[in-house]
């Protein structure tokens, strides 16, 4: 055993990093275009070619963040891993009760969570259904489908996907990226393996499953 | 409502002789090309439709009474009505649409962008666009008002070169009140005549003289704009802003008091290594 293997444990896949960051990318890129858009400070500035060049950077967002998914559902073994994030139970419930101290103040009373934690599925869960509609509006209001009316509609849903999905994702970001607690996390998606007392700790159901695993492996080779 | 002094043009249908003069000076003035002809079967229309290099056109509607045989030819002149609440200028992005001091809605086509908000909220399906293969639509076009003439102390291209007086520049109050006179002087002849655009969106900047009823022009009897426009404008947009702000506010807190809570864990924990335990989840 490598002594990298000591201290880390894998957790992703290339497919999967390949898949999440292409997605990140296309997000972002269709966020910053989006608003520039949508706030009138912003949009105040846009004239014809930048406008329309705008409107491109975002067209060319919303289908990285609609083809990457479609992809890795076509072809990666684990693709119903999503399903994940609609299993609830009452666990879930406690975690929630738990978090505020957790992420503010610290401590251990958090009860022992599976792959993803009951906030991770949350997100999850929020990027499946407010991508989907998000994905949709946007491509009807891309192809001008239905009535003027109906866009409107479809601008209104739009809006509102994008600011509960953004709101969401500041969160994610600032968790992975800046949080004391979980910042380590961000390792996981850009090597594809994560501390192992980090995943003892955090994800103690799931650290377990993969233990069983890694034993059962060692047993095999010897 | 529209201002009494806004500037406005009078549209007078029963002085119309369909000859289109308007129609090619609009184009003109606009240095806008030719469209290809279209042959619309059964009407003098053409083309079709308005698109984003014809910004007026002269609309030929026949209409055939059965009960006292005889054919009514019906002309109108269809453009932007230059609304006084303009929803478009509402939606509009980026300063494209805008409302004139004169009351009218102005256009800058640098500033489009094509979004195509303002088609979505036009309650006369005023705006066309020149397509772009990648994103849909380059940009919007519709009639200016001729703002540059306008603001220069000229009258608008259509006006200028109707020969029939049918066109009329004017003063907003000066038109409403010239139409009902006309109007009440075709009755006669006219039993469903009426005046189009006083009260409709706040006043347009079209006044007509109709020679029957809106429906059969195919106006709106009640043009009116979706109300998801205002409660996006009130509601959604702040929201937006109030919600992005809290939550970055509430982040920045969790950082500071986090980091905080953190750091003096990790440092009982160092003290007190014997423990062993990492209480730093
Ligand atoms: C999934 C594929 C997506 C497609 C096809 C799409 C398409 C569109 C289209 C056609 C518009 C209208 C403006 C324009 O023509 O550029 C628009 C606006 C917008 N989009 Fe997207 N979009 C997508 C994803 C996203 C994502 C992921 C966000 C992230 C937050 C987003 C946020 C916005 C915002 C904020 C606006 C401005 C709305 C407004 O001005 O009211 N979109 N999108
Ligand atoms: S007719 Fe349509 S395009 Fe013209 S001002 Fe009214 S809403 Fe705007
Ligand atoms: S298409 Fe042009 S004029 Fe119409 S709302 Fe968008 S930027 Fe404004
Ligand atoms: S006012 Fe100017 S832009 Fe509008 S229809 Fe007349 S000529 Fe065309």
């Amino acid at each position: 055993m490598s002594k990298r293997k000591k201290t880390l444990v894998k957790r992703y896949d290339l497919p999967d990093m390949i898949m999440h960051w292409t997605v990140a990318v296309g997000f972002v890129l269709a966020l910053l275009t989006g608003y520039a858009v949508f706030f009138e400070g912003t949009s105040a500035l846009l004239v014809n070619e930048i406008g329309v060049f705008i409107r491109l950077l975002h067209r060319i967002g919303g289908v990285l963040f609609v083809v990457a998914p479609v992809l890795y559902f076509i072809f990666s073994k684990k693709r119903f891993g999503f399903l994940r994030a609609f299993k609830w139970s009452k666990s879930d419930l406690g975690w929630l009760l738990a978090a505020p101290k957790h992420y503010f103040v610290g401590g251990d009373s958090m009860p022992p969570q599976e792959k993803y934690n009951t906030g991770q599925k949350m997100f999850y869960l929020f990027a499946v259904v407010f991508g989907f509609l998000l994905a949709i509006s946007g491509f009807i209001l891309w192809f001008n489908w239905f009535s003027a009316t109906a866009q409107l509609i479809f601008l209104f849903i739009h809006d509102v996907s994008a600011v509960l999905l953004t709101l969401f994702f500041f969160v994610h970001v600032y968790l992975v990226i800046f949080h004391p607690a979980d910042r380590m996390s961000f390792n996981a998606m850009a090597t594809g393996y994560m501390d192992r007392e980090y995943a003892k700790n955090s994800h103690e159901l799931w650290y377990n499953e993969v233990k069983a695993q890694e034993v059962k492996k060692m047993e095999k080779n010897a | 409502m529209a201002k009494k002094r806004d500037k406005v043009i009078l549209v007078d249908t029963t002085l119309c002789t369909g000859c289109k003069a308007c129609q090619i000076a609009c184009k003109e003035w606009h240095n806008l090309p030719a469209t290809e002809f279209e042959h619309v079967p059964g009407t003098y229309q053409n083309p079709a439709d308005r698109n984003a290099n014809t910004l007026m056109l002269m609309k030929f509607i026949e209409q055939y009474d059965k009960s006292t045989d005889t054919m009514d030819w019906i002309f109108w002149k269809d453009q932007c009505m230059h609304c006084t609440d303009a929803p478009c200028v509402e939606v509009c992005p980026s300063e494209a649409l805008f409302t004139h001091e004169d009351g009218f809605v102005g256009f800058n086509q640098e500033s489009c962008i094509g979004c195509t908000y303002c088609s979505k909220v036009c309650p006369f399906d005023i705006p066309r666009f020149e397509t772009d293969t990648l994103t849909g639509s380059k940009y919007m076009n519709k009639c200016d008002f001729c703002q540059d003439r306008v603001t220069n102390g000229e009258v608008p291209a259509c006006v200028r070169t109707c020969p029939t007086n049918c066109l009329e520049f004017d003063t907003w109050q000066n038109a409403v009140d010239k139409a009902y006179k006309r109007v009440e002087e075709i009755k006669d002849q006219y039993p469903n005549a009426n005046v189009y655009g006083d009260t409709e969106m706040g006043g347009l900047h079209y006044i007509y003289v109709l020679t029957d009823k809106p429906e059969t022009y195919g106006l709106p009897v009640e043009p009116k704009t979706d109300d998801l426009v205002s409660f996006r404008r009130d509601v959604v947009k702040p929201a937006t802003k109030l919600l992005m702000g809290a939550t970055a506010a509430g982040l920045l807190t969790n950082f500071i008091v986090a980091s905080a809570n953190y750091g003096k864990e990790e440092q009982e924990t160092n003290d007190d290594t014997a423990n062993g335990d990492d209480k730093n989840e």
